[in-house]
Parts: C-alpha cells; sequence; structure tokens
C-alpha cells in the first residue's frame, strides 16, 4: 500500500505486513460472520488477543450468551458490562481486551425510553403484555437490538476496535436488514390498523373478506388465551413516534456498518458445506458493497502431520507390522483430507483474489482455554 | 442404537450445529428401511439439506416416498401458518391474503410458539397416520424428524406443555394434552443427541441433555458422530505420544502423523468418557467418512456403522 492512502493513526507497533495484524490495527469494527459449528465464537476472541497484544484496546462483543465464550477467554460472568480478560504482556503496550453481551432485552427498554413522547407512554408500553414478547421474539429485533447496542458503544470512544461474533445466520445480511425489517413492521400502517382493528376490517372491499379476518383474528385471540389484538392495539399506539426515530437511527447503524474502519471477517471451516456457505455470504457482501476483510480458515490440517512424500510404511515386517499399518492408512487419509482442504481454500482464493486469508491450524485438542486461544492468535498473527 | 430406534415410533433428532444432524438422521432413516420399517423424514428447518443429501431431491408439505419405504417432507412455518388460517376462514386465497398483511405479522410474532405448535400437531399427524386400505395400520412405522439445532429444539418440545400451562381450558388445550401425552411416552417417542467428541460439543450436549429431561421427553443413547475410525492400541499410544515419539526410523517420517492422531483420539476418548458418566448411558460412536460431500452412497456407509453398533451390543449381552 502507498504511504500517501494510509490513513493518518496514532502511534501503533509498527505496521504489519501480516494481514490480519493490519486488520485489527486499521479497523475500528470487525463483525465476523459464518455459519454454526465453524468456530466463529473463538476465533472472534483470538481477534480480540492478536489487537489487545498490538497495543489497542479491544472488546469482543456476542450475542449469544453461551459458555463458549467465557470458557474460552477465562471469565466468570459475560453480561451487559464489559468483563477485562487478564492477558500476559498487553497492559504495557497499552492493550486490553473486554469481553460484553449486546444485550438485546435492554437495548430495547432503554430505545423505548428514549423515543418515547413521554415518560408515561414509556412506562405503558413496558408494561404492555406482549412487550416482552415483541422484544424477543418479533423476527430481526434481537438482531437489530445488538446492531443498536454496538453502534452505542463505538460512539463512547472507550475502545480503539470492536470485534462482533455475530449470531450463526444462513444469510449474512440477516442482521443488516433486522432494521429495517422492524421499522417496517412498525409503520404507520400497521399502526394505524392495530391501534382501530376495525380498520382492517373497512379496508377489505368484501363483506366475506371481513368477516373471514375477523374470524382468523379470533382464532389467534383463542390461541393465545388473552385478548391479544387489544393488547397488541396498545403497545403499537404506545410506541406512536417511535416509528421514526427507529427508522433513523437504523440509517446510523446501516451507515456505521459501511464505514471505512469496519470491516467483515468470514469464518468458515475446510470442509465443502461449509465453504460453500462461506461463498455464499461473500457474495452477498459484495452484493450489499459491505467492506470485506478477508477469510478465516479454521481447523485445517497441519501441514507437518501429512506425510506423503515419505515411503508408504505398511511394508514394515516384525513387531511393528500392526502399527504401521496404521501409520500407513493416516498417510492416505491426511493426503487425501489435505487435497480435499487445499481444492476448497483455493475456491476462497478464486473468489477474493485480493483478499487475506488465513489458516488456522486444526489442534490436537479442543480449544476452550485461553493458552489454547493465545495459539490462535499466533496463527492470526503469524 | 437401531434397537431403540426401532421400538420408537417419534424420534427427533437434534444437537450442535455442524455435528452432522442430517447425516445422522438419514442414515438412522436407512438403517430402519434396511429392518423393513416405513420411514418418513420430516426436515423442518427452512435452509435443511435433507433433499441435498438425498441427491437432489425437493420436499414439499406432504409426503413423498424417495427410495422404497423411505418417504421425507419438509415443514415451512408459512405453511403451516396457512393452513391454520385455512382451516378457520376454509377460502384459500383469503389465508393468503391475510398471512401476507403487515399487521397479521405482527400479531402472529405476539402469539408465541404459534408456529411450533402447529409443527408438532402436523407431526402428530403423521406419526398417527393410518393407510387408507388397512385402517388399522400405521401409515409410517418411525417418523424421524431432522430437529431444529439446539437453541430451537427444547422450545419445541416444550411447546404443548407451556400451552398448557398458558390454556389449560378451551379446544386447543385437548391437543396441547395429546401432544404432551405422545411426546412423553417412551414406548412412542425418544429424542436422540447428535454431538462429536470434543470439549465444546460435549457441554453444549449436556446443557442440551439436561434441558430435554426437564422438558420431559425421553432420551435414546448420544450419538457421537464423526470419530476417527482408526484406533491405536495403548501401547500404540504410549509410543506415539513419548517426546520424541519411539517408533523405528522406518517409520519416524510418519511419527507426527501418529502423534496427532493419537492426541486426537485420548481427547476423544476422554470426551466420550465424560459424556457416558454425565448422563449414565454409553454414547453411540458413528466413524468419520472419508468423503466430504455427502451422497447417498455416504449415508449408507453410516448406516452400515448403525448396524454394526447394534450388533455389538447384543454381542456383548449375549456374553
Amino acid at each position: 500500500m502507498i504511504e500517501s492512502q494510509r490513513r493518518p493513526e496514532p502511534a501503533r507497533p509498527v505496521e504489519s505486513s501480516r494481514p490480519f495484524a493490519r486488520l485489527v490495527d486499521r479497523h475500528r469494527l470487525l463483525l465476523c460472520v459464518g455459519s454454526g459449528g465453524v468456530g466463529k465464537t473463538t476465533t472472534s476472541a483470538a481477534l480480540g488477543v492478536v489487537a489487545a497484544r498490538r497495543g489497542r484496546r479491544a472488546a469482543v462483543l456476542t450475542i449469544d450468551p453461551a459458555r463458549r465464550l467465557k470458557d474460552s477467554l477465562g471469565i466468570d460472568r459475560l453480561d451487559g458490562e464489559p468483563h477485562r480478560v487478564l492477558l500476559a504482556d498487553v497492559a504495557a503496550r497499552g492493550g486490553s481486551l473486554d469481553a460484553m453481551l449486546l444485550d438485546a432485552k435492554r437495548t430495547f427498554d432503554a430505545l423505548i425510553r428514549r423515543y418515547a413522547t413521554s415518560e408515561a407512554a414509556a412506562e405503558r408500553v413496558l408494561a404492555n403484555r406482549i412487550y416482552d414478547t415483541i422484544s424477543t421474539a418479533l423476527a430481526g429485533s434481537q438482531e437489530y437490538m445488538a446492531m443498536e447496542r454496538l453502534h452505542a458503544i463505538a460512539s463512547e470512544e472507550r475502545y480503539d476496535v470492536l470485534i462482533v461474533d455475530t449470531p450463526p445466520t444462513h444469510h449474512a445480511l440477516d442482521f443488516l436488514e433486522a432494521p429495517e425489517r422492524l421499522a417496517a413492521l412498525l409503520s404507520s400502517r400497521a399502526a394505524a390498523i392495530l391501534q382501530n382493528p376495525s380498520l382492517i376490517l373497512s379496508r377489505e372491499s368484501s363483506r366475506l373478506a371481513q368477516a373471514a379476518l375477523a374470524a382468523v383474528l379470533r382464532g389467534l385471540e383463542r390461541f393465545t388465551g388473552f385478548q391479544l389484538l387489544r393488547d397488541v392495539g396498545e403497545f403499537v399506539a404506545g410506541m406512536e413516534g417511535f416509528s421514526s426515530g427507529f427508522q433513523s437511527r437504523a440509517n446510523e447503524v446501516a451507515l456505521f456498518l459501511r464505514r471505512h474502519d469496519t470491516a467483515f471477517v468470514l469464518v468458515t471451516t475446510p470442509e465443502a458445506a461449509r465453504v460453500g456457505e462461506t461463498l455464499a455470504f461473500h457474495r452477498e457482501l459484495m452484493r450489499a458493497g459491505l467492506p470485506f476483510g478477508g477469510f478465516i480458515v479454521n481447523r485445517v490440517l497441519p501441514a507437518h502431520v501429512v506425510s506423503d512424500s515419505a515411503p508408504d510404511p505398511s511394508r514394515e515386517t516384525g513387531a511393528d507390522a500392526a502399527l504401521a499399518r496404521k501409520l500407513a492408512l493416516l498417510r492416505a487419509r491426511f493426503h487425501a483430507l489435505a487435497t480435499a482442504e487445499r481444492a476448497e481454500i483455493a475456491q476462497l482464493e478464486r473468489a477474493a483474489p485480493d483478499a487475506p486469508i488465513v489458516e488456522i491450524p486444526l489442534q490436537a485438542d479442543e480449544p476452550t482455554s485461553l493458552r489454547t486461544l493465545a495459539l490462535i492468535a499466533d496463527a492470526l498473527d503469524g | 442404537m437401531l434397537g431403540d430406534l426401532l421400538h420408537r415410533r417419534l424420534v427427533f433428532v437434534t444437537g450442535k450445529g455442524g455435528v452432522g444432524k442430517t447425516a445422522v438422521t438419514l442414515a438412522l432413516a436407512a438403517a430402519a428401511t434396511r429392518a423393513r420399517r416405513r420411514v418418513l423424514v420430516v426436515e423442518v428447518n427452512p435452509h435443511g439439506r435433507v433433499g441435498e443429501y438425498l441427491g437432489g431431491v425437493t420436499l414439499g408439505p406432504e409426503p413423498v416416498e424417495v427410495a422404497p419405504g423411505l418417504s421425507v417432507a419438509a415443514i415451512e412455518p408459512t405453511v403451516i401458518l396457512e393452513e391454520f388460517a385455512l382451516r378457520i376462514l376454509r377460502i384459500r386465497a383469503l389465508a393468503r391474503r391475510l398471512l401476507q398483511s403487515q399487521t397479521f405479522r405482527i400479531v402472529a410474532a405476539a402469539a408465541p410458539g404459534i408456529d411450533d405448535f402447529l409443527t408438532l400437531v402436523r407431526i402428530a399427524g403423521w406419526e398417527d397416520a393410518r393407510t387408507g386400505l388397512q385402517r388399522r395400520r400405521h401409515r409410517f412405522d418411525l417418523v424421524l424428524v431432522d430437529a431444529p439445532a439446539t437453541g430451537h429444539s427444547v422450545p419445541l418440545l416444550a411447546t404443548p406443555g407451556s400451552l398448557l400451562k398458558m390454556l389449560p381450558f378451551g379446544p386447543l388445550a385437548g391437543t396441547a394434552r395429546e401432544l404432551a401425552l405422545l411426546l412423553s411416552d417412551p414406548e412412542r417417542t425418544a429424542v436422540a443427541v447428535v454431538t462429536r467428541a470434543e470439549e465444546m460439543a460435549v457441554n453444549e450436549t449436556l446443557e442440551l441433555s439436561s434441558a430435554i429431561m426437564r422438558v420431559g421427553v425421553p432420551l435414546l443413547p448420544t450419538i457421537v458422530n464423526a470419530v476417527a475410525p482408526l484406533r491405536f492400541s495403548r501401547a500404540e499410544l504410549r509410543r506415539l505420544l513419548k517426546e520424541p515419539p519411539d517408533v523405528p526410523a522406518s517409520l519416524r517420517p510418519h511419527a507426527a502423523a501418529g502423534a496427532f492422531s493419537a492426541a486426537r483420539q485420548r481427547a476423544a476418548e476422554r470426551e466420550i468418557r465424560r459424556l457416558g458418566r454425565a448422563l449414565a448411558t454409553s454414547p453411540v460412536a458413528l466413524p468419520l467418512l472419508a468423503t466430504q460431500r455427502f451422497t447417498p452412497a455416504a449415508i449408507d456407509e453410516l448406516a452400515d456403522a448403525i448396524e454394526r453398533v447394534g450388533t455389538r451390543r447384543r454381542a456383548r449381552a449375549v456374553a
């Protein structure tokens, strides 16, 4: 990269040619995206370790309050407040690593208070029986609130870099589209109808359709066992005026995700099915014009165990014949696996020839401790 | 394992994302069809891979026989919601129109568990479906559900119970009570949790299993998928894990592979033991297949392994 293109940066360790070190040096927001079971949580935490080691004040944020992150970071608690991860040799360089939960429910509550026309209106919404369900079950509300909270944390400037472990998804952009979906649902048209459910009937042209809609709504009411419609109506009435606030916040968050110092990191394993999904995520990112930071390929068979250049040991006779046969099987198996993995990784390279790809070797034992996390951080930084 | 399965009529297969739930579900189905059972595989996940693994079959809302004795169907929340609306409305065009409205979506989102409930109603309908000619004969001997991953399977199984708490009377309470009876009946129903012999996967499996027990649905032995088929003996493990490995010069170029594999075997064995101790049932191990892509042939290979597990257990019982 040419000097003049570089963004002015505060004093930092020497500029690194290592792509992922550069990634944590130059970005304020890294979003780790991938399908379930690829080790996204561990990888996000490891990126946090890399950033802290490079003297950055880093935080790793997750939506999923699973034990995994706590286990691998060696912290007892994970909640809406930052918890410091104790890392050796980072404080001297000015770096630090915090872990935090993006607490959707609490964020929703705070938003209701912020955008309510009055204190009383806010209390009405928060006390509504269906608020709990809406704030957690409504499609996209969790993701939207996570993005909202993320935006708030980023605005505080307490951290140099935020690393987000996004929820497993089938579409990389699910959580990006969530704000728009939520705003649409709370749009004035739906709101007007729900404040006065009879409107839904008057809109329908035929009397038959009116009767039908009324029947379905009654069916739903019976299903839920309470005066659902009235509750929804009350809830939406309470939300009056929020909608425009939501919309403008949603736009701000969307801009924030497209900033030059934001990057999406795609995490995968070298298996065919996962690489296929990752390529689909990559196409989605490109289509949406979102900044792509690189691929992290987790659990790649380490090169030092592939011994196909050495002769086949199966001819060994005598006391070690049984062991030799097993090692020969292993040699064939690792050769096949390594070949298949290389082919998959080559697909990623073809999809994004300029993007960095880092491979994290498969560990003989599963990484859960801070020590094994440091090993992964070495691979990312190496 | 196969015996446990063949005694049931409804088995949910669940587990952490990426452990191979779908492959295991289809392998269990293949093993059951070999034992002359008529099997229905139900896919609940809208992004599921059942069709792909079967070699490009398209799944629809009605069961279709794709191989002798093997039928498949998918459950789409939008389709069952439409059916629910249709049941009340009786005119499909109206039901569709209603479901497309924003208002309905807010209302439906506020009605907790409605799609889970309707999913279970549909599955239970298949479990109980009879053939037209022989009224007393079930249409399927075994319904295997490729259930959602960990996070969503417990709420799904808990739906009848939570609904009954909310709605102890009324027309839906009767259905909920029947569903609760079906799900807790060890003669008919069970859950098979699929996992891997890795520490984090085992932790999640233990949490999931105790959550399922709390809901009251019977558990089958845990299935540990993708266990490396190559086993070193105790003595070989000791030699390979020595620093440097204790092998003759001719084997030295392969010692790193051996040591790596030995360390993985030891970790996997430790995790399988931990799982067995915590759940007080020996887990069932299925081998890691050499293939990376799931094809009908790979499913058959996994089904062979399931059959072998059954034989080994019986042999041990006889001995």
